[in-house]
């Protein structure tokens, strides 16, 4: 990390390798579209690098950084919301190349229901096992707003499932 | 685990990133490196503006001070000449006397 600050090419390049997986996969499940999301996930290494000076090592730094990522969706959603398009749009391609089932279709589509903070939440916590400490550094709410986002996110998403939603 | 469990892990799973991109990974590193050139690109524009403004302000006194310098060098020449005559000529005459 130090070495990283310090503007080592190598060491950001292996801290890139090691976040870059949490970042795209976090943008995926939030963003609904792989190609959006790596495009927006290239924008949040380049901010990292040009303020790793910042970085202070209080947070995670996959916390740090999902945090960047988080708010440059956000703005991502702010500028297609003022195109007229919406985010969450469900015509959007897949996020992976995988077939589309019903169950897919319905979890996208109850993924793409929930309010932005709530969805980021979900896919920070149940998906990308972050803690709920570590969400809330990333998502800039408190703890006990992001334990209840993710109880109740999990519970929409388990009864689209038709599921319990305990 | 339910059955809702389950599908719900699958979908986690399938919209997973790969652990490792290289392709991604590449796409970083070259902008990153664009960004570094259009920095320093900036930094030398500034540096070469500032450097240019700093000789533009204080140009005009400095060749008048070299000037200044340069014409007291020529007053004082008859006398380092003289010095240096003087000095060359008590060297000669104080050299120790060669061995036959």
């Amino acid at each position: 990390m130090a070495a990283a600050r310090g503007g080592s090419p190598e060491a950001f390049r292996q801290l890139l390798a090691r976040h870059q997986q949490a970042v795209r996969s976090f943008l995926r499940r939030v963003l609904n579209n792989a190609a959006d999301a790596d495009d927006i996930a290239q924008e949040t290494f380049l901010a990292a690098w040009s303020r790793l000076w910042r970085y202070r090592g209080a947070a995670s730094f996959r916390s740090w950084i999902c945090a960047i990522a988080w708010n440059k969706a956000l703005s991502f959603s702010r500028s297609r919301g003022r195109e007229g398009r919406r985010v969450e749009a469900l015509e959007a391609p897949p996020v992976s190349s995988g077939g589309c089932t019903d169950t897919r279709l319905d979890l996208e589509r109850a993924l793409g229901s929930l309010p932005a903070d709530q969805r980021a939440a979900v896919a920070l916590c149940l998906a990308g096992e972050f803690s709920h400490a570590e969400a809330a550094e990333a998502l800039g709410l408190p703890l006990g707003t992001i334990k209840s986002h993710v109880q109740r996110g999990r519970a929409k998403l388990l009864q689209a499932l038709g599921g319990p939603d305990d | 685990m339910t059955d809702a469990e389950t599908k719900l892990a699958a979908f986690w799973a399938e919209t997973e990133a790969p652990a490792r991109d290289l392709v991604f990974e590449l796409g970083v590193d070259q902008a990153i490196a664009r960004r570094r050139m259009l920095v320093d690109g900036a930094i030398s524009v500034v540096a070469v503006a500032m450097l240019a403004g700093v000789l533009t302000a204080v140009g005009p006194d400095l060749l008048a001070g070299a000037r200044g310098f340069v014409t007291s060098l020529a007053a004082a020449g008859p006398a380092l000449a003289a010095v240096a005559a003087i000095g060359g000529a008590m060297l000669w005459l104080g050299r120790e006397p060669e061995e036959a």
